[in-house]
């Protein structure tokens, strides 16, 4: 029965550190900034191959409103997920943290931008704000290869 | 003529039924984020459910009674009853995926929030399980499924490099940004959506609904060992997909909506409407698979008159049993839990519950008591002892892999 019960509780507790695992190096902090940048990189890119085929007439603008609806939602719970954990006290954390937060908030907004201008048809400000986003997107990818 | 009009009709609505939000989230997934390198998880899945769902319909066609009344008499009611416990969780939580995934069909096509689709969909689901043939809801939904056959045209207009896809099969290679364990998770993940339990207590179940007898072993036997199989390309044909467009644009799937993008990439708006119309299909038809299936499993074991092939006064309890599994349904989706997420977990904790249920379907088939002279044979048996070898390997990696990988992180 005690056994049973140990089993148990290291089971939560394998669950639980799998959902917030805290950062307590630099190196693991660099690791969670990569997962994260890489999670990114695929919300981001779904709503730029999901705006360019609504662009390209290849997609309905019911199905393209849902898709950048849930990359909006996506973005913001990765970016809150990155930022609840608390960073080791060290200047190379604290530089990732720099480097990260305004790549996620560009995108957060990007993306933002381009689920009002399509409910509201505008096609111009979906294609400058698309190609931002690649921008954006490019800098996410290359920080998620070098922190992977 | 009839005959082979029955056999075609069932082989067509075998596939078209195949294919449920597992299979549409797994293959994705998994092409998203590892090609084709897992593809034979899948056929290794898919052969498994050929061998158990054959078993399970030559059971029915014989007896003429339900896996789980013959399972409690042949096995005793204790181990019936972990059966049925393990069977019936597994069963509701793949039903709350299947109508979460109905609603997120339904989002795509309208934009409107899913959980505002999640009560009329419960709703249309006891409607028909109340009120539709069993006959008419088997074929008009698997029928309607086959709209998923788009994936094939998509892969096929993606015009990819078939001579690497193959290789890609036949030689598989974990990517190198990829950990062995999450590689062994998510083999796990495919070949649990492929041998999901509810579709052989359905499939079993329906024959007796359909009244099969010994000389409908054949049209059985056409319906696994051709429609399953073609149902299994339509999930390589996702997986593919997903493989071409997803990974190299670094997309992994969390949305019903990136398992569709593929299709409106490479056929545009007219074919993105029909995987839509596919994933409510499938989606649709898995739910009132599972929730019949609830039933089925639970007035089968207690020995209480089933099904729909009697009128629902005379099968009281069984209704009320599935009328409670679309309110338990109804509101798993309702607390918000991400129907994708729930899909994912569904079908890992598929994988744990996998020996409970087919290592019985194996004893009775093999049981010349009940089965006379369609007892399996020696290459029935030992199909059905490897299977259960790889099964159990999944069933006591699973949970396992799930802590250390984070679920597939």
């Amino acid at each position: 029965m005690t056994r049973a019960l140990g089993l148990a509780v290291a089971a939560t507790v394998l669950l639980l550190a799998g959902c917030v695992a805290p950062a307590p190096t630099t190196a693991a902090y660099e690791a969670k900034a990569g997962m994260t940048a890489d999670a990114a990189v695929s919300e981001v890119r779904t709503a730029l191959v999901a705006t360019d085929a609504y662009l390209h007439g290849r997609m309905g603008s019911a199905y393209l409103e849902t898709m950048l609806v849930a990359a909006e939602e996506a973005l913001g719970s990765v970016q809150d997920t990155f930022d609840s954990v608390q960073p080791p006290a060290a200047a190379g954390a604290d530089s990732l943290r720099d480097t990260l937060d305004p790549l996620l908030d560009d995108a957060g907004s990007a993306v933002t931008e381009l689920r009002i201008a399509a409910r509201r048809d505008r096609d111009v400000t979906l294609r400058t704000t698309a190609g931002d986003l690649t921008g954006t997107a490019d800098e996410l990818e290359a920080f998620g290869k070098q922190h992977r | 003529m009839k005959r082979v009009l029955s056999v075609f009709l069932g082989i067509l609505t075998a596939i078209g039924g195949f294919v449920d939000i597992g299979d549409l989230v797994a293959n994705a997934l998994v092409g998203s984020r590892f090609g084709l390198s897992l593809a034979w998880a899948t056929i290794i899945g898919v052969a498994g459910i050929c061998v158990f769902a054959e078993m399970s319909g030559r059971v029915a066609a014989v007896t003429s009674r339900g896996t789980f009344d013959l399972i409690r008499e042949r096995l005793g009611p204790r181990v019936g009853l972990l059966n049925l416990a393990a069977s019936l969780l597994v069963t509701l939580l793949t039903f709350t995926a299947e109508v979460g995934g109905v609603a997120l069909a339904l989002e795509l096509a309208t934009s409107v929030n899913y959980l505002l689709f999640v009560p009329v969909v419960g709703l249309a689901v006891w409607l028909v399980i109340w009120r539709v043939r069993f006959s008419t809801l088997e074929n008009v939904f698997g029928l309607l499924g086959l709209a998923l056959i788009v994936f094939g045209v998509a892969l096929w207009q993606l015009n990819p490099s078939w001579g690497d896809l193959l290789h890609q099969i036949a030689v598989p290679r974990k990517p190198a940004d990829e950990s062995l364990t999450t590689y062994f998770y998510y083999a796990i993940a495919l070949f649990g959506a492929a041998m999901t339990p509810y579709e052989v207590f359905f499939f079993s179940s329906g024959g007796v609904e359909e009244h099969w007898k010994p000389k409908d072993i054949g049209t059985a036997r056409a319906n696994v060992f051709i429609g399953f199989p073609m149902g299994g390309l339509l999930s390589l044909a996702i997986a593919g997909c997903a493989a071409l467009v997803l990974l190299p644009a670094g997309i992994q799937v969390d949305t019903l909506g990136q398992v569709g993008l593929p299709v409106a990439v490479a056929l545009g708006k007219l074919a993105l409407a029909f995987a839509i119309l596919g994933f409510v299909a499938a989606t649709f038809g898995a739910a009132l698979e599972t929730g019949l299936s609830t039933g089925y499993a639970t007035a089968q074991y207690f020995g209480w008159q089933w099904g729909k092939y009697v009128r629902p006064r005379q099968a009281a309890r069984f209704h009320a049993l599935v009328l409670l599994a679309v309110i338990a349904a109804v509101a798993g989706v309702l607390t918000t839990a991400d129907p994708i997420k729930v899909t994912e977990y569904s079908i890992v904790f598929s994988a744990v519950a996998l020996p409970l249920t087919y290592f019985p379907i194996l004893v009775v088939a093999n049981d010349p008591v009940y089965m006379g002279r369609h007892v399996n044979g020696r290459l029935a048996n030992g199909l059905g002892t490897v299977f259960l070898v790889v099964i159990v390997i999944a069933a006591v990696t699973a949970i396992p892999l799930m802590l250390i990988t984070a679920a597939g992180q």
